[in-house]
């Protein structure tokens, strides 16, 4: 009988400490959960395979991209503005570049990854080095890309080889190829996190930038790297976009950066940096896209969908800054 | 200890300047293997920068480390880790969102095939924190950690290291007398393995107790080396201050004055102040004491009107005065220099000149902007009635000592020509020497007329500058001691409640 109460005593305890440790994640699942019930409520539609997998393509897998990279950024300290225009850039320079041809594909493939990656090394040097603010930094450059895009072409331009289109629109089984590349980016992406010293490091710096240097932590050189990740990864979200397109469109990209933001801030990784991680920002991507297509469902008009995702970033930022205090 | 020992570390001819200040004018500094070394100096004598310097947190401009016998030069704190040289900072280098074990290997974190091996990180904390004790799970959060915890928890980062030579920066500010005992076991314990150990306080009991030798600082220099065995704590004041302890404190006011400028009467403020009534005359200092947080800061707090829910009665200058707010009560001549300067009572980011006029700027309105010349005037009076030692008057409060921002929040309240100042802790944090010109500055201004009600944490501070002493115990009046007559054994018995009048008193409260 006591025993009984005892084990009883144990486990409500344990089941508090459960929720007390994972409350993020807990009202991350039921928010995902309601989100579902709600777009099967609001359309028939909802759950048929179509749309989910339109649903999984169309928003899913690039800002999935974009947010891991801006995950490590944003747990590091700081912020990147520019993925958005650097996805509408990568997308004319590929399809213009390649023109449709098999054997540009992988060359040009390398050149915009190494284009990514140099842009995020250069954002990295401008707030480490020249001690510009990530915000103002990442402003700048996303204005540059965008207008180096549009200098480039105002109109659709050049298209990818068919092989290309495999990665956005190829079919493994019942499943999209795509499928697998996101989950191994997650994957990958959680390991480093956890087990890498770059990984370890973001949180310090991030968490403190004084405490990580003067405990030998090379401070610069993690946060440049957290740039030049994010680079090259919206670099490759780039890529990925425009293989669904099949040519390169000047008018993607759009907003891109605010939203890969509003699902970092969604999954609960701190905008003062130091706390958070991929998992969160994951759920943060799947809360994001159920809204879009829930909205898109209902045939809201995508000017109001753009007022609905600002007031969503408004209350999950205010729900942080409520809890930190 | 063996006086044959080599030096472990020499410091010679070390060199270092911040912008407008010299931190560190070649100093020598060293140390033997295995002693404990006192580190002793006044705030911004530069012992901080030393050690910083040392733990390659700093770079000096001149000078050269020879560091178990290489010639050393260290451009970074992982360099310094390297070499085996721990440091355990004033303020602690936790994360608190870290574990303890990720904290105490942080940027050196064990790999495995090239990853982060948690398991053997876990186990390794655990068996250096085994060897300090102190009851500390490794995969705890460091935030959750008591501040003594925490120090273990900076301890085991040094030796981890496997340090050679670990240096604590007043390690004892944030502990207590148990807490104390215990860093110093572990530090003798560390002594016994071969560890050295540079050490440095504020408290010269600590350094008696605990060094082998000291090392004195002053204003960037060092004044000498000292076995402690051959020393006494009067010469090491001397040595740090340049001047002799006694006299310290200014004369008290010969003559009472009988003019009563502020009258208290029944005044409570929620749990902190309860019914309390006294008075002050022009003139007169009146130190406020009590064990720490019997109500000392809410009851200046309660005068200024600076805390709602204020019952009870004030008088100034025998007419009653309704004090609602700050604003009010600087309008009606009372002013307070609040506990903590840098959240309370100054603007960091302000100019020094600024943060002086700030509650008069009212007095340089004209009809088009602010009559700088006259604001210029005033300024400059203040500063030098105070001598506050700065490069200009649009300098930046924070780049000042402690010393200097006290006196600016000091010229703050002049600039009000206060009837009535409160003055909270005004030397906390503030080195030896700036202590007695501001000890000096307060009695003048006594002199000068004012009536001053003065806290302070330190009770010889209290027995040293008070005319008359009003004693506090949660939050009610316990008596009105005379200072002449005052002694800290009385002021205790009134504060902890021992004295059995008190005890009577106290049961009638309770049972009426």
């Amino acid at each position: 009988m006591a025993d009984v109460e005892m084990n009883n005593r144990v486990w409500s305890h344990k089941t508090q400490h459960f929720f007390e440790t994972h409350s993020r994640f807990i009202i991350v699942v039921l928010v995902l959960l309601s989100l579902a019930i709600l777009g099967s409520v609001a359309s028939p539609y909802f759950r048929s395979s179509r749309n989910l997998l339109n649903f999984g393509r169309k928003m899913v897998v690039v800002l999935t991209m974009l947010s891991i990279g801006q995950t490590m950024v944003m747990i590091a300290g700081g912020i990147d503005l520019s993925v958005g225009a650097m996805v509408k850039l990568i997308g004319v320079f590929s399809a213009g570049m390649m023109l449709g041809e098999q054997g540009r594909l992988i060359p040009v493939s390398l050149l915009c990854l190494g284009f990514g990656g140099l842009v995020g090394l250069v954002n990295g040097l401008i707030v480490t080095k020249a001690r510009v603010a990530p915000f103002i930094a990442t402003l700048g450059m996303m204005s540059i890309l965008r207008g180096i895009a549009f200098g480039y072409t105002t109109t659709p331009i050049g298209s990818v080889p068919k092989s290309m289109r495999f990665l956005a629109r190829g079919m493994v089984g019942p499943f999209p190829f795509a499928l697998f590349v996101i989950i191994l980016f997650i994957v990958v992406a959680c390991f480093v996190l956890k087990y890498t010293r770059f990984g370890r490091h973001l949180y310090a710096v991030g968490g403190n930038d004084e405490i990580a240097r003067l405990t030998g932590i090379n401070v610069d050189r993690t946060r440049i790297l957290t740039y030049v990740v994010s680079g090259g990864l919206a670099a490759l979200a780039g890529l990925f976009m425009v293989s669904r397109m099949g040519v390169g469109e000047p008018d993607i990209g759009e907003g891109l950066e605010l939203d890969s933001i509003t699902a970092v801030i969604l999954g609960g990784t701190s905008l003062a940096g130091g706390v958070g991680g991929i998992l969160g920002t994951v759920a943060g991507v799947l809360i994001l896209g159920l809204i879009d297509n829930i909205l898109n469902l209902l045939r809201v008009s995508s000017f109001y969908q753009l007022v609905v995702k600002g007031i969503i970033i408004l209350i999950a930022v205010s729900i942080h800054r409520a809890k930190r205090q | 200890m063996d006086l044959t020992q080599a030096n472990l570390l020499e410091m010679r001819q070390i060199r270092k300047t911040f912008p407008g200040v010299t931190a560190l004018d070649r100093v020598d500094f060293s140390c033997r293997q295995g002693e404990i070394h006192g580190l002793i100096g006044e705030n911004g004598a530069g012992k901080s920068t030393l050690v910083k310097i040392l733990a390659g947190a700093y770079h000096a401009d001149g000078g050269e480390i020879v560091f178990d016998g290489e010639n050393r030069r260290f451009t970074s704190p992982h360099d310094a880790q390297q070499a085996g040289i721990g440091i355990i900072y004033q303020e602690f280098t936790l994360l608190p969102d870290m574990s303890v074990a990720d904290n105490i290997f942080l940027g050196r974190e064990i790999l495995l095939h090239g990853f982060v091996n948690h398991h053997h990180m876990r186990t390794e904390a655990l068996k250096i924190l085994d060897r300090l004790g102190g009851n500390i799970r490794a995969q705890q959060l460091a935030g959750q950690l008591t501040v003594a915890q925490q120090q273990r928890v900076e301890i085991a980062k040094a030796l981890s290291l496997d340090a050679r030579l670990i240096i604590m920066d007043e390690p004892s500010a944030a502990l207590g007398g148990h807490e104390l005992d215990m860093l110093f076991e572990i530090m003798r314990s560390l002594k016994s393995e071969g560890v050295t150990l540079i050490y440095i306080s504020h408290r010269l009991s600590e350094i008696f107790e605990i060094c082998d030798r000291v090392t004195v600082l002053k204003d960037g220099e060092r004044v000498g080396v000292k076995f402690v065995a051959e020393t006494d704590e009067s010469e090491l004041v001397r040595m740090m201050v340049g001047r002799d302890f006694e006299d310290v404190f200014p004369p008290l006011s010969e003559q009472a004055n009988e003019h009563v400028v502020l009258k208290v009467g029944n005044l409570s403020c929620g749990e902190g102040v309860q019914d309390v009534t006294f008075d002050i005359r022009s003139g007169e200092i009146l130190g406020i004491a009590g064990l720490a947080g019997s109500g000392q800061t809410e009851l200046v707090r309660a005068i200024f009107g600076a805390d709602s829910e204020v019952k009870g009665d004030i008088e100034l200058n025998n007419e009653p005065v309704h004090i609602s707010s700050p604003k009010r009560a600087i309008q009606a001549g009372i002013t307070m220099a609040p506990e903590d300067r840098k959240t309370h009572g100054l603007l960091l980011d302000m100019s020094v000149g600024k943060n002086i006029t700030l509650p008069i700027v009212k007095r340089f309105l004209r009809f088009l902007g602010l009559s700088s010349k006259k604001e210029t005037e005033t300024v400059e009076r203040l500063i030098a009635n105070l001598d506050i030692r700065i490069t200009g008057h649009d300098q930046k409060v924070g780049q000042l000592s402690g010393g200097n921002q006290q006196k600016v929040v000091l010229a703050k309240c002049l600039g009000c020509e206060p009837k009535v100042l409160l003055l909270d802790d005004p030397t906390r944090g503030v080195d030896v020497g700036a202590k007695f010109e501001i000890y000096r500055l307060i009695r003048d201004l006594a002199n000068n007329g004012a009536a001053i009600l003065f806290i302070s944490s330190e009770l010889p501070e209290i027995l040293g500058m008070s005319d008359r002493i009003l004693v506090l115990s949660r939050g009610r009046l316990m008596g009105i001691l005379d200072g002449k007559q005052a002694t800290e054994e009385r002021i205790m018995e009134l504060a902890t409640g021992t004295n059995s009048q008190v005890e009577a008193i106290g049961e009638a409260v309770h049972h009426g």
